[in-house]
């Protein structure tokens, strides 16, 4: 494998005396899905803010396109193609989708996202005020936003949330089509078949810690990862083709 | 690889940067009337500078309450924000305060 494209190393921050990152790490590769799985609360929204630079930490630093930080701000990540898609409140409610679009466009030079948007359900959305948008035309309406950027690196906090498992279905074909542009991400979420699907690689969140679990197959066999997350049922991977 | 370029950077999207402009307007216009009610129709330097200042927080705050994320990952900051209201309010206080001393301090 290449060297990462994206990389939050050995991160630690608390709240409150509480250890919600401890040695945390995960890599994004060019042109692969990194699924980062985890109970609720064990700190993967914290790790992704910490790389994305919106939350600092007390130890731990990121890299991205070829520079190193120890404070990251999401400004100048975003000004290199990195892309934080949030669990919520990515849209302004201020403008309608048709204006986020342009607005990205003209600050970024991004791609086309009219075929995105069409293939989302959104055509007939573009010019309403995205405060008025259900929780799952929204999640779509911020996919759309990722896709149009033509991220270097997204990482997408829990983008299957809410979402009708038709539309998870073509997010997640959306998802692998930027991977294969070449786009490196690092997607989380408990929706385990969905991301099963798409990921090349599965990181497991437990207590603030990171384990790489390889493949999608090989963490279905973990045993720790079978018995502290999965579950007993039976997990196969089936792959999405991208 | 689809960076984002200097010219963006100074001036990333003229639609934000109108709205910013106007709320700075509105808001820096609100101020003098209200300083003109309490009777100072020419207020010190002092007090030119933070009615600049305020006027620069309110604009930050109103785009880190609703757009910080969105245009954060278009690379815009919300200082940018901070920073276009005070170049908009001292484009209209400095010209102000010399107009004002010009025509109402000598009388």
């Amino acid at each position: 494998m290449s060297r990462p494209i994206f990389a939050v190393e050995g991160a630690g921050k608390s709240f409150g005396g509480r250890a919600v990152l401890k040695s945390a790490s995960v890599w994004a590769y060019a042109g692969r899905i990194t699924a980062l799985f985890g109970r609720n609360g064990c700190g993967k929204s914290t790790l992704l803010k910490f790389g994305a630079g919106l939350t600092g930490a007390e130890y731990g630093s990121v890299q991205f396109a070829g520079r190193a930080y120890l404070r990251a701000r999401l400004p100048d990540l975003a000004r290199d193609g990195l892309f934080y898609l949030p669990s919520e409140g990515l849209l302004s409610p201020r403008m309608t989708l048709r204006q986020h679009l342009h607005a990205l466009r003209f600050v970024t030079g991004g791609a086309d996202a009219m075929p995105t948007v069409e293939r989302l359900g959104l055509a007939g959305l573009l010019d309403q005020d995205v405060g008025e948008f259900s929780g799952g035309e929204r999640r779509r309406a911020e996919v759309s936003l990722a896709v149009a950027r033509a991220p270097v690196c997204l990482l997408a906090d829990e983008p299957f949330a809410g979402v009708s498992p038709a539309d998870a279905e073509v997010l997640g074909g959306v998802f692998r089509e930027m991977a294969g542009r070449g786009c490196a991400m690092v997607i989380t979420g408990h929706e385990v078949p969905q991301l099963m699907r798409i990921a090349d690689d599965v990181v497991w969140m437990t207590e603030g810690s990171t384990h790489h679990l390889g493949t999608p197959a090989q963490a279905a066999v973990n045993e720790q990862f079978r018995r502290g997350y999965l579950g007993p049922g039976r997990w196969t991977v089936a792959r999405t083709p991208g | 690889m689809n960076q984002v370029s200097l010219a963006r950077r100074l001036l990333p999207y003229p639609p934000l940067f109108w709205r910013i402009a106007r709320t700075t307007v509105v808001l820096w216009a609100a101020f003098h009337v209200a300083l003109a009610v309490l009777g100072v129709v020419v207020p010190a330097p002092p007090a030119s500078a933070v009615i600049v200042a305020v006027c620069a927080a309110a604009v930050w705050m109103d785009l880190a309450r609703g757009d910080h994320l969105f245009f954060s990952n278009l690379g815009v900051s919300p200082g940018w924000s901070a920073w276009v209201a005070v170049a908009v309010g001292c484009a209209l206080e400095v010209p102000l305060q010399i107009a004002l001393r010009l025509l109402i301090v000598p009388a």
